[in-house]
């Protein structure tokens, strides 16, 4: 008996709803199963001294916090956000927005963590010693940020849709530097970092002379 | 229809499970004393290399290589000296015992890291930033152990004991004796 030409289509949709239906069970699969951690190892490579500098800074105070960054890009008009969101249904990593039809055409959003150092370079030419019999002078310049610690343990990537270069990602961490200077600044650490080194002084000086600091 | 109901059902299904994240609020910060000074500051260059060929179900490899840049200071906690640490015995006579130099800061400029290649074939994906911060992340942790073969503890102890020494003179003593604690780690 000869098949029908419905018979046929009927196969054809069948066939295409079983396909439909596999490859929807996978991206389930790749979407809520939790991913793997990667295995990777770095290759042997020296670590090379580039440069040593003897310094004399203390540190008084430390500001930790932790923020977060971001960098959207969205669709200029409708035409692109639809012939760029059928692109991405393609996409493996990003097809994911396109069922959704985002206006967001890119986005990376970080956490990153940062330490503030305030204290006092005492390679200044500020800093100034003078003592008699009974009296200590000691002249420091003032407090100061020396350093805003950032390093990549302390950055998370919270989100990353499309692609982007490494610019972005430092633009970004630039941004958190800036902020958490400005945070800082407004919580008035210096007047707590001169009291904390008063206190260091005076553990280092212990003779009965009277000790007096000033700052330029 | 029912077919279709079935492939609709799977379709919200599947966009269930792909909902984007909601951003963290992140408002939370920390001050402390310190009391640090920091004698040494080293400049550690490093190449991170690696080779993501291992899995054999993924076709292609990849293979990047990222300069780094790592500025580490080292000292001595001047917060760990008690009283009974610091002697006067004359007039002219003092003697110092300070604990161990130790790494007192971490630095790894963002600026300061540069992707010198990166190659990918087969159908592999580029690199995305989350793989390379991770690859950040393994750099760091190699430089941490490395350093530590370096002379920087050594050079924080010689300067540190300059420094106190010329600081104490300072102050009119004309013998100064410096002793280091035993690093107990």
């Amino acid at each position: 008996m000869a098949t029908s030409k419905r018979d046929i289509i009927r196969l054809v949709i069948n066939l295409i709803i079983v396909a439909l239906i596999a490859i929807g069970l996978l991206f389930i699969v790749r979407s809520c199963w939790p991913k793997k951690d990667l295995s990777w190892k770095l290759d042997a490579t020296p670590l090379k001294v580039e440069n040593i500098r003897k310094i004399a800074e203390i540190s008084t105070v430390n500001y930790q916090d932790e923020l977060v960054v971001d960098s959207i890009e969205y669709y200029k008009d409708i035409t692109e956000q639809v012939a760029t969101n059928v692109v991405k249904l393609s996409d493996l990593e990003n097809w994911k927005y396109a069922v959704k039809g985002s206006a967001i055409k890119r986005r990376l959003t970080l956490i990153v963590g940062g330490e503030v150092r305030f204290g006092f370079d005492l390679k200044d030419e500020q800093f100034d010693i003078h003592s008699t019999k009974d009296s200590i002078f000691i002249q420091l310049p003032e407090p100061k940020i020396l350093n805003v610690l950032i390093v990549p343990s302390s950055v998370s990537v919270f989100q990353e849709h499309g692609e982007w270069h490494d610019n972005a990602r430092v633009r970004l961490q630039r941004k958190a530097d800036g902020v958490f200077r400005n945070r800082s600044e407004k919580l008035e650490l210096q007047e707590k970092s001169k009291a904390q080194l008063e206190l260091l002084l005076r553990k280092l000086v212990t003779d009965n002379r009277v000790l007096t600091i000033t700052y330029k | 229809m029912k077919k279709w109901s079935i492939i609709l059902v799977l379709f919200f299904f599947i966009a269930a499970c792909s909902e984007e994240k909601e951003l963290p609020v992140a408002d939370v910060y920390q001050i402390h004393n310190l009391g640090t000074l920091a004698t040494t500051e080293y400049t550690f260059g490093k190449i991170l290399q690696l080779n993501d060929n291992k899995e054999w179900y993924k076709l292609g490899d990849r293979k990047i290589l990222i300069s780094v840049r790592a500025k580490v200071k080292a000292g001595v906690d001047l917060q760990k000296i008690k009283p009974e640490d610091v002697v006067v015995s004359d007039e002219t006579t003092v003697t110092l015992r300070l604990p161990a130099a130790e790494i007192v800061s971490f630095e790894m400029n963002p600026s300061e890291i540069r992707t010198e290649m990166s190659d990918v074939n087969g159908f592999r994906m580029e690199f995305s930033q989350t793989e390379k911060i991770k690859i950040l992340k393994m750099g760091e942790e190699s430089i941490r152990h490395d350093m530590m073969e370096s002379n920087i503890i050594k050079d924080a102890e010689k300067n540190a004991r300059v420094f106190l020494t010329d600081f104490y003179k300072e102050l009119g003593f004309e013998t100064v004796n410096i002793e280091f604690k035993p690093d107990l780690k």
